[in-house]
């Protein structure tokens, strides 16, 4: 691919992909990165998680779980694509 | 053009002010969407993460205790913070930068299916619906000159190096299609925009504009983010009176291809 990565800070100026998370991403170690941002995204999906859990003990209507979904499974989809990948990266 | 805004178009009950609970709810969560990022983008990246974390589990907590629509348009907020926190996490050691928006767009978009179906949001609400072609080749063509405009005022450089084959160029030009024109259309006009629209008839496309605004100030360009708000004001405007979100997401598009490519290329 012909796009480096110091090319892309400075033309990446997109909602997802700007200059501060390039800069986060790439001028931090992955180990640091894991054990904060990724920390508190575990955190997070495991809070949502119980919340879940806790609107359906109190018998909350299908609608009001499902609402939790809208960020538990994309962060449940993050965590198996980032441990996955990590995981190829380890074993290959 | 069909007029007349989401809530009406698809016939859905507004709440009555007086019978919500607590309708200043959805402007304090859009400022501390915005306090959030302002602390990500200048203060501190894993605190603003932490703030958005908290912003996400309030909103979600807050639209468990409310048993009216207004409780289930809350949840469309959820996705703002929910992008941040993806930005930050999806992205991995080798995987190409150029990768990233796709690694982030997919469960984004996800996120705002779920969020569509968890409101009740058919697809004639998302905008996803068949509409007089002529004004959204219009809108779509607005796309040329906001582009020149958004190269002009952010200076991106081309996300194309010199010597790259035309597959690259295909791969690129389809990511930012697809992972950023269609996927931010989509999350802040379609989902966002419907959702707001549902608890506040005037104020939902300033609002959405505000939010989607708020997610450039990590281009550390004020000139540009204050441009990408009255991009997404205009759109949300565009989409509110047409009722479909096929021209802007066209002319997203265009925007994007002028600006990271074409511009770039041709003038820079």
């Amino acid at each position: 691919m012909s796009v480096s990565n110091q090319l892309l800070a400075t033309a990446s100026m997109t909602s997802t992909v700007s200059p501060v998370t390039i800069a986060t991403l790439l001028g931090n170690d992955y180990s640091v990165i894991s054990a904060s941002i990724g920390l508190v995204a575990i955190l997070l999906l495991a809070i949502l998680l119980a919340q879940k859990e806790l609107w359906r003990a109190r018998g909350a209507p299908a609608r009001v779980l499902g609402a939790f979904d809208v960020a538990s499974v994309p962060l449940l989809m993050a965590a198996v694509v980032v441990l996955g990948l990590r995981l190829i990266d380890l074993l290959v | 053009m069909a007029s007349g805004n989401i809530a009406d178009r698809a016939k859905l009950p507004r709440v009555d002010s007086s019978s919500t609970a607590h309708p200043s709810a959805f402007p304090l969560l859009i400022a501390a969407i915005c306090a959030s990022e302002v602390v990500l983008v200048f203060v501190n990246v894993a605190a603003g993460v932490v703030l958005d974390a908290v912003v996400l589990v309030a909103i979600l907590s807050l639209q468990a205790m409310r048993p009216g629509r207004d409780g289930r348009a809350m949840v469309t907020l959820a996705l703002v913070p929910l992008l941040r926190i993806l930005s930050l996490t999806m992205p991995v050691p080798g995987i190409p930068p150029v990768y990233w928006a796709g690694l982030i767009g997919a469960p984004l978009a996800l996120g705002g299916m779920l969020a569509a179906r968890a409101i009740g949001l058919g697809r004639e609400e998302l905008g996803l619906k068949r509409s007089p072609w002529l004004p959204q080749v219009a809108i779509a063509a607005l796309g040329l000159p906001a582009g020149l405009a958004a190269w002009l005022i952010g200076r991106p450089g081309s996300l194309i190096e010199d010597g790259a084959s035309p597959a690259e160029i295909v791969l690129v030009a389809l990511l930012l299609v697809v992972f950023v024109a269609l996927t931010e259309e989509f999350i802040f006009r379609g989902v966002v925009q419907s959702g707001l629209s549902v608890t506040y008839a005037r104020g939902a496309v300033m609002m959405g504009a505000i939010l989607y605004g708020a997610m450039y100030l990590g281009s550390l360009s004020l000139g540009y983010a204050l441009f990408m708000t009255l991009i997404g004001l205009l759109y949300g405007l565009l989409v509110d009176r047409t009722g479909s979100i096929v021209g802007v997401c066209a002319s997203h598009a265009i925007l994007v291809l002028g600006a990271f490519l074409a511009w770039p290329a041709l003038l820079g």
